[in-house]
């Protein structure tokens, strides 16, 4: 299925069909790395990784970015090998890492503009005021420092950064850690908004609800090895507190599965 | 073009972000407060500094009689005494400035150093110490390393860096922007340090803030942000180098008070070793020892150049002088003097040598260390550095120089020392009228523009250019290729 896509660089992507391809690759790190990893994020689509700390989510996000270098397989972005052209991979990538705080006195409007400035992307101030609201910054949040803003309205300015990038790929780097259920949801809905634009989502998390909801497929780490791979139908039929406690998390009784 | 604009957008990012730390805020009113506190201390000593030279300059113009006293060329005069006023920017930066010698006197045995002010009881320890540069070496140190480590501390997991990098930014354009950013954040605080140090003196003494002084303080401001250009590359260095994050912040409170702290002592002992200093009293009793040995040795033969000419063992009261014997006398004298003078200049040229081998051997062991390398540059731009004392040893003496042969070279009384057995018995022989102070030539002083001041630092700034060309050179490969926690920015 070929499928046309409009970037925010004007750039029209073509592509058959995946976007992000790993091919069993194997990255040796200190904690966290991966063995053997295959998958296929198709362009339109949210591929969701779920895992606990330390399974290699994160490798897999500083794979696509050339953050980190495979040892074995391949991996391919968009036709790019990130390890060899990290700038072109990056280029086509908006990436929300769910552990950056931003410091103060700047605010979420001053950090968008200055990346903006960065990128060389023309944008109003209207513009990123719109892209803030949209990606659920309150509108008494905007003008303050991001010193004292809860952790949702740091995400929300990296995403208002990728929804006035548009870029073709959209890494979600375990976004909604310490979010509590009411930004979750909204998280939600926010990712829906980048999927009707066309972007495709990779997305890590640790939260099986957050997992079985965006993700068209759902692959699952532990201690840095693919131990399974579900579509979202096939998830629902699942029990994902069983899929938690034997993949991600430690069973309710030791040994025991409920 | 791209890199420059995205290096500066990181930059003026960077330094808003540092400057709205609690850190900066608190370090830089601390250190303004501090200024204003050694400013004063430094015009109180100032008043009391010109108070005591006024007092030098009085007894010196006392005894010269309004330039009537007449010299006589065979012992050290007080009336020729040139007296040194102190440096107006002293007041600031103490330098060597209160450690040289208040005035010189001049003899036939050549020059004398008078008092130092930091051997009088009157001079506080603090004040001597606790100058301006004292706190832009050590707070604005502080300050500049914090904020080199600040830019590039980003770079833990739990910042932002990572978020930066993934953007169509070049890698280096983010870290030399964050560090340029450190730096002006650093420039800033200094400009305030400097500014209220600035405004205390002007409240206090205002004409010690003339044209050419607000050239120094330019000068000094502009050293301050170099020295913060190496200190901010040592941080961020640190910040980048070690990985984790307590043991970087030891690292870095250690390389702190190497830098700023104890470093100038360190060098100081190191350099000692190597060449121990010389004491100058101790050179000036010893030189003048020799040159009364040697006075003594000229009298007695010529003493005996008389007796020979007379052919007898001693000459009759109220003998005087004249003739052949008189011009034999006389050119023994003035070859005997001339041997001497040359004897004299050698052991005040050997002095100098190993003074100026020392001093060399300090600042090469000293620049190691920033905060020695900014106290030297500081010190010289301030006009009370090395060079400013080489300067004032230099006129004094150039005029030893000028009065040896106008005077003391030019005996006006010659002294003939007749040995007969135990006994020993003096002639003396006045062959010309003795010059009075007003006819002998004016002692002139070099004066320092900020064009001499500022080359006169240029070694250190040179020395400190190449410690944060290094440091920051480490700190963007490291940053390039080095991973920052589990990550690798290329």
């Amino acid at each position: 299925m070929a499928v046309l896509l409009s970037t925010g660089f004007g750039v029209v992507v073509s592509s058959a069909g995946s976007i992000v391809q790993f091919q069993h690759v194997t990255a040796v790190r200190p904690t966290g790395g991966i063995a053997g990893v295959s998958f296929e994020l198709r362009v339109g689509e949210v591929y969701a990784w779920l895992g606990g700390p330390g399974s290699g989510k994160t490798t897999i996000v500083d794979l696509v970015l050339g953050f980190a270098k495979a040892n074995a397989g391949t991996v391919q972005v968009d036709g790019i090998d990130p390890g060899v052209d990290a700038t072109a991979a990056r280029n086509t990538t908006g990436f929300v890492d769910g552990r950056a705080r931003f410091a103060g006195p700047m605010t979420p409007r001053g950090y968008v503009h200055l990346f903006a400035k960065l990128a060389g992307l023309n944008s109003l101030p209207e513009e990123r005021t719109n892209a803030l609201r949209l990606m659920g910054l309150q509108d008494r949040y905007l003008a303050r420092s991001m010193a004292g803003l809860p952790h949702a309205a740091h995400c929300s300015v990296m995403l208002a950064w990728a929804w006035l990038r548009r870029p073709p790929l959209l890494l979600l780097d375990d976004p909604t850690a310490g979010f509590d259920s009411l930004a979750t949801a909204r998280f939600i809905e926010i990712v829906g908004e980048f999927r009707r634009a066309g972007t495709s989502v990779l997305l890590t998390t640790s939260d099986v609800l957050v997992a079985a909801q965006l993700g068209d497929h759902i692959g699952v780490l532990k201690r840095g090895e693919k131990v399974a791979e579900r579509h979202r139908h096939q998830l629902l039929q699942e029990s994902l507190t069983a899929l938690y406690s034997d993949y991600v998390g430690r069973s309710y009784v030791k040994g025991h599965r409920p | 073009m791209v890199w420059i604009r995205q290096g500066t957008l990181v930059a003026l990012a960077e330094c808003r972000l540092q400057v709205a730390t609690a850190l900066w805020r608190a370090i830089v009113l601390m250190s303004a407060a501090l200024a204003v506190a050694v400013t004063q201390a430094g015009l109180a000593q100032y008043t009391r500094r010109q108070i005591q030279v006024d007092l030098l300059v009085a007894q010196r113009d006392q005894t010269a009689e309004h330039g009537q006293h007449a010299v006589n060329g065979f012992q050290r005069d007080e009336a020729l005494r040139v007296i040194r006023r102190p440096a107006p920017l002293s007041v600031l930066v103490g330098g060597l400035d209160t450690r040289l010698s208040q005035y010189w006197d001049f003899g036939p045995e050549g020059i004398s150093a008078g008092a130092t002010v930091s051997g009088q009881p009157l001079v506080s320890v603090v004040s001597a110490d606790l100058d301006l540069e004292f706190i832009l070496r050590g707070l604005i140190g502080l300050l500049a390393i914090a904020a080199g480590f600040g830019s590039m501390a980003a770079s833990r997991p739990r910042g932002p860096t990572k978020s930066l990098v993934s953007l169509p930014v070049r890698p280096s354009a983010l870290v030399a922007g964050a560090m340029a950013g450190g730096t002006v954040a650093v420039a800033v605080a200094a400009a305030v340090v400097i500014g209220s140090a600035i405004v205390t003196l002007l409240a206090g003494d205002a004409t010690l803030v003339s044209s050419d002084a607000m050239w120094s303080l330019l000068l000094i401001w502009l050293v301050s942000m170099w020295y913060g250009v190496a200190l901010v590359g040592t941080g961020a260095a640190v910040a980048v180098l070690v990985i984790d994050t307590s043991r970087a912040l030891a690292v870095a409170t250690v390389l702190w008070l190497l830098a700023t702290t104890l470093g100038g002592p360190l060098a100081g002992a190191l350099a000692e070793g190597i060449s121990p200093s010389q004491s100058r009293t101790l050179f000036e009793v010893s030189r003048n020892a020799e040159y009364q040995e040697s006075s003594l040795r000229v009298e007695t033969d010529a003493g005996r150049i008389v007796l020979e000419a007379l052919g007898a063992t001693d000459v009759p009261a109220g003998f005087q002088l004249s003739g052949v014997l008189l011009e034999r006398v006389a050119q023994h004298w003035d070859r005997s003097l001339a041997t001497l003078r040359r004897r004299l200049d050698q052991l005040d040229t050997d002095f100098r040598h190993k003074e100026a081998a020392r001093a060399a051997n300090a600042w090469w062991v000293g620049v190691v260390f920033p905060g020695t390398a900014f106290g030297s540059a500081l010190s010289e731009v301030a006009d009370v550095g090395e060079a400013a004392a080489h300067r004032w040893i230099d006129d004094g003496e150039a005029y030893q120089r000028i009065l040896s042969a106008a005077v003391f070279d030019m005996r006006t009384r010659l002294v003939v020392r007749l040995q007969s057995g135990s006994r020993s018995r003096v002639v003396f022989h006045d062959r010309g009228p003795r010059p009075t102070v007003g006819e002998l030539p004016a002692f002139r002083q070099q004066k320092a523009t900020a064009g001499t001041r500022f080359s006169d630092a240029a070694p250190s700034m040179l020395v400190l250019t190449l410690q944060g060309v290094v440091v920051w050179l480490v700190a963007i490969v490291a940053f390039m290729r080095r991973p920052s926690g589990k990550t690798r920015w290329l």
